[in-house]
């Protein structure tokens, strides 16, 4: 049967692997391919890395970067979003190492070469980010560059509507970064059915049940607090031995 | 014995990176190239897999590998193909219109009923005890697609459970199809592509 | 190194975003490190000493027949404060670990004896052949111009290979480097020992496996030894590394002066910083190592503890950036002896040492000539860098190193 995810994620800021707190404060954490090669033999499910600052500076997706995980000879899915503006660079993400993409800015900028990336991709391969908050009743997508909220647009809702991403990565942006602080009413105002990887605060074993419990998700990715203890992942997985998951794994060499 | 020398086809789409770093983490010789000479002096072929059938089968056609294929194929030497890789073994694709495949494995390649998706993790079960897969039996592999292989019960070695059944391993002759990414399915997906990458080549 | 930008500098203290750790800095220009310092004034000390004590009692061992815990210790650094609040005050029994790096001073042998001595302490000794450090050290120098790799490689996977063979689970470190210098972590992330860490910092990307090359004449003979335990084996015996710094308002400054007056730690001077107690037991840790940090990073270890007093508000930012032009450019010692011991003879030791000047901070200007225009130089916002402080260090051993030794103590007897 096929199983939820636990994703890792790396946040990358000048080519420097950083913890993320609420979308403004950024505290070193190291080389990036070193954590990539650690969560590979940890038995993260999937390895989500995140260039966020290539957009912004208009310097499109960091290929240095993709180098040196590709040289990590990681046997663990990778997903890279950062920087991305045409299906050129969309298909030399993938050459260079990647497996999926992911996709924030271009989302509302320019819907239409979302569309002409699946064409060449495959929409298996492309995840829409939507960092979301709770404002009134409804949720707001929260663009990082002008650090400014705003309703989603028919055209949005019509890009994921009509299957031109195979996910949606949903982050609680105010939250990412603070234990047990994810808050899950964001999923659920969600003007779309698009299964869900949920980001943002995500710490505890309660949290995680109860979001795994939810039809629409697919996947919890955790980035931070997968830094602080040694075998992480695992530790996670055991916590939630009851749930559809794979199970920890201990390599023995 | 001479190291085993692994072509991986380059047909403009597919996540060559990947796929070399690991067959060379598995002490193969690795060459990635569009050229049909250089691909002639490998032991067995890879068909890599990120991206659409029609865009596979326009590279394929462009840089006209179709018949390299078939003939070696025909000459009943390896093909591993992966994902995509495998879909375009077919006879046909459906992505909204007809598309010729390679036809080295009968069958048709059709979107999963009610648009759903295989993303993640998920068992594999033996339908044929074939030897290569035998100690794979069981377990999980890393799957990443929308669109299914339809094939006759005699080509599929190996199916998994999702909303259908899926074809998860086919093969005819000397060809195999993983619809899984034994490249990115860590321990579990280094050693069944071993298992796969020896058994053909020995046999 | 990491950042694709130009270096941009801290406001507060002297650490720029080229530092090999990694160092951010907020919309106000002040860094990573500085900012997570602040924590030690605003955090409750007493309430996170707490925590420790709650985190350490299931590990006390009552039946009598092991250890409570294993600790890491050389003689010099933070070992006495480590194992006074680990014996003294949180009541464990620990086994004391110490990896032998050769190249030991006679008052690094006599402050390891006198630690367990005064401790009352049991300790294990693990000594890697000559002939295997030496191959390494070569290939290391010569590789990625350092000559401590081996020392930390060894100090930290002997700790843990002891815990795994002696069943021995919790092993208490001192400061965690990356907390105290760039702010890596918040005290309350709680961060514990990772292999990640130790490869990806302490090892800056090399393990042991990754040392054997083609082009090399090391062997697997030779890095075995390093290799840290696999996951399986961690995970059947629970290891699991804390830091005293998180749970503990860390002052090695004041530490070290209560050390010297309650237990009899020994200092000394050295040329090339004015902090006198934590590298007292090595040789070469404040002379070719500091000389090859300054070659690769443009600057060195005066200017991590200059930072670190500024931090401290015990000097001013202006008389920290003095101290570092005092002391920065000193010529070291002891480049014989470290000759001697690898066999190299000194003009090809040092044109192995300038392939890995960092052309961003040194240019030749002429044969074997070079001007420096590393980071301290860059500073002039800062102030003149005239104002000299003595920033009152005790020195208890004032003649330094004993000059007549002509070989470094491999195993020194140590009695007072």
């Amino acid at each position: 049967m096929l199983k939820k995810r636990l994703i890792g994620v790396i946040t990358v800021k000048d080519g420097l692997a950083v913890q993320s707190i609420g979308y403004r404060r950024y505290l070193p954490l190291g080389k990036p391919w070193c954590i990539a090669e650690n969560l590979d033999r940890w038995g993260a499910d999937e390895i989500l890395v995140l260039s966020i600052d290539r957009t912004e500076k208009n310097i499109g997706p960091d290929y240095k970067l993709l180098s040196s995980l590709a040289k990590a000879k990681l046997t663990t899915p990778l997903i890279y979003g950062g920087g991305i503006s045409n299906k050129n660079e969309a298909n030399k993400v993938i050459h260079a190492g990647a497996d999926r993409i992911c996709l924030d800015a271009l989302l509302h900028e320019r819907p239409r070469l979302v569309r002409e990336i699946a064409d060449v991709l495959g929409v298996q391969a492309i995840i829409g980010a939507l960092p979301l908050s709770k404002i009134g009743d409804g949720v707001q997508w929260y663009n990082y560059r002008t650090k400014k909220s705003g309703k989603f647009t028919d055209e949005l809702i019509k890009l994921f509507s009509d299957g031109m991403m195979s996910e949606a990565l949903i982050i609680d942006w105010k939250n990412e970064g603070r234990l047990n602080s994810f808050d899950d009413s964001i999923i659920k105002n969600v003007p779309f059915n698009v299964p869900q990887i949920v980001f943002g605060g995500i710490s505890e074993q309660s949290q995680m049940n109860k979001l795994l419990a939810c039809g629409s998700v697919s996947a919890i990715s955790v980035g931070n607090f997968l830094n602080y203890k040694e075998h992480a992942v695992q530790k996670i997985r055991l916590s939630l031995s009851k749930q559809n998951i794979r199970s920890a794994l201990f390599e023995s060499d | 014995m001479k190291r085993l020398c692994i072509g991986i086809v380059d047909y403009g789409i597919g996540n060559h990176a990947s796929m070399q770093s690991t067959l060379k983490k598995l002490g193969y010789a690795t060459k990635t190239s569009k050229i049909k000479a250089e691909l002639n002096e490998c032991d067995l072929l890879v068909l890599p897999g990120v991206g659409t059938f029609r865009e596979a089968m326009f590279g394929l056609n462009e840089y006209e590998l179709r018949e390299f294929i078939q003939v070696w194929a025909l000459q009943t030497k390896p093909i591993i193909g992966i994902c995509l890789g495998m879909q375009i073994l077919a006879d046909k694709g459906n992505e909204g219109g007809y598309i010729d495949g390679l036809g080295l494995i009968p069958g048709e390649v059709t979107k999963m009923k009610k648009d759903n998706r295989h993303i993640g993790w998920n068992e594999i079960q033996l339908t044929r005890r074939d030897l290569i897969f035998v100690p794979s039996e069981d377990k999980a592999f890393y799957f990443n697609h929308l669109y299914v292989f339809d094939t006759d019960s005699d080509h599929v070695l190996a199916t998994s459970n999702h909303s259908e059944t899926i074809s998860s391993i086919i093969g005819n002759g000397s060809v195999i199809g993983l619809q899984f990414h034994p490249e990115k399915s860590q321990t579990a997906g280094l050693n069944l592509f071993r298992d796969s990458i020896n058994g053909l080549c020995n046999a | 190194m990491l950042n694709n930008l130009e270096l941009k500098y801290c406001k507060r203290c002297l650490y720029s975003t080229a530092h090999p750790l990694g160092l951010t800095l907020d919309g106000e220009g002040v860094c990573s490190g500085c900012r997570i310092h602040e924590e030690k004034d605003t955090l409750d000390w007493d309430e996170r000493f707490e925590k420790l004590k709650a985190l350490v009692e299931p590990y006390k061992c009552n039946t009598g027949k092991n250890y409570d815990c294993i600790v890491p210790v050389s003689g010099g650094v933070d070992s006495y404060f480590i194992v006074h609040t680990v014996k003294n005050i949180l009541k464990l029994n620990p086994l004391l670990v110490t990896y032998n790096n050769y190249w030991n001073t006679p008052l690094g042998i006599k402050n390891l004896a006198n630690l367990r001595i005064k401790f009352n302490c049991d300790i294990l000794y693990q000594n890697i052949n000559p002939i295997s450090v030496k191959k390494i050290t070569r290939s290391t120098l010569r590789r990625f111009g350092s000559v401590y790799w081996h020392c930390i490689a060894g100090q930290t996977v002997f700790p843990v290979q002891t815990s795994i063979t002696s069943r021995i689970p919790l092993i208490i470190w001192g400061g965690h480097q990356g907390i105290e210098q760039v702010g890596m972590f918040s005290h309350e992330h709680e961060v514990e020992m990772t292999r990640r860490y130790r490869k990806d910092h302490d090892l800056m990307g090399f393990e042991a496996d990754d040392l054997l090359s083609i082009f090399d004449t090391i062997q697997e003979e030779d890095i075995w030894q390093y290799r840290y335990p696999s996951d399986a084996d961690m995970n059947e015996v629970g290891v699991r590394g804390i830091y005293l710094s998180n749970y503990v308002r860390w002052d090695p400054k004041e530490q070290h002066e209560t050390m010297i007056d309650q237990f009899g730690y020994r200092t000394t001077q050295f040329d090339r910083t004015f902090d006198c107690y934590d590298f007292v037991d090595c040789f070469n840790y404040m002379n070719l190592h500091d000389l090859l940090k300054l070659y690769k990073h443009g600057y060195s270890k005066v200017t991590d503890h200059a930072t670190r007093e500024i931090r401290h508000n015990r000097i001013t930012r202006n008389q920290g950036l003095a101290l570092v032009k005092k002391y920065e450019q000193s010529e070291i010692k002891y480049i014989d002896h470290f000759c001697n011991w690898i066999s190299i003879k000194p003009h090809s030791l040092q044109w192995m040492m300038d392939a890995h000047r960092n052309p961003k901070y040194w240019s030749e200007s002429s044969f074997r000539k070079w001007n420096f225009n590393g980071v301290s130089k860059q500073r002039i916002e800062v102030g003149s860098g005239r104002d000299v402080v003595d920033p009152s260090f005790i020195v208890t051993d004032d003649d330094r190193f004993d000059f007549t030794i002509t070989n470094y103590i491999t195993i020194g007897k140590g009695y007072l």
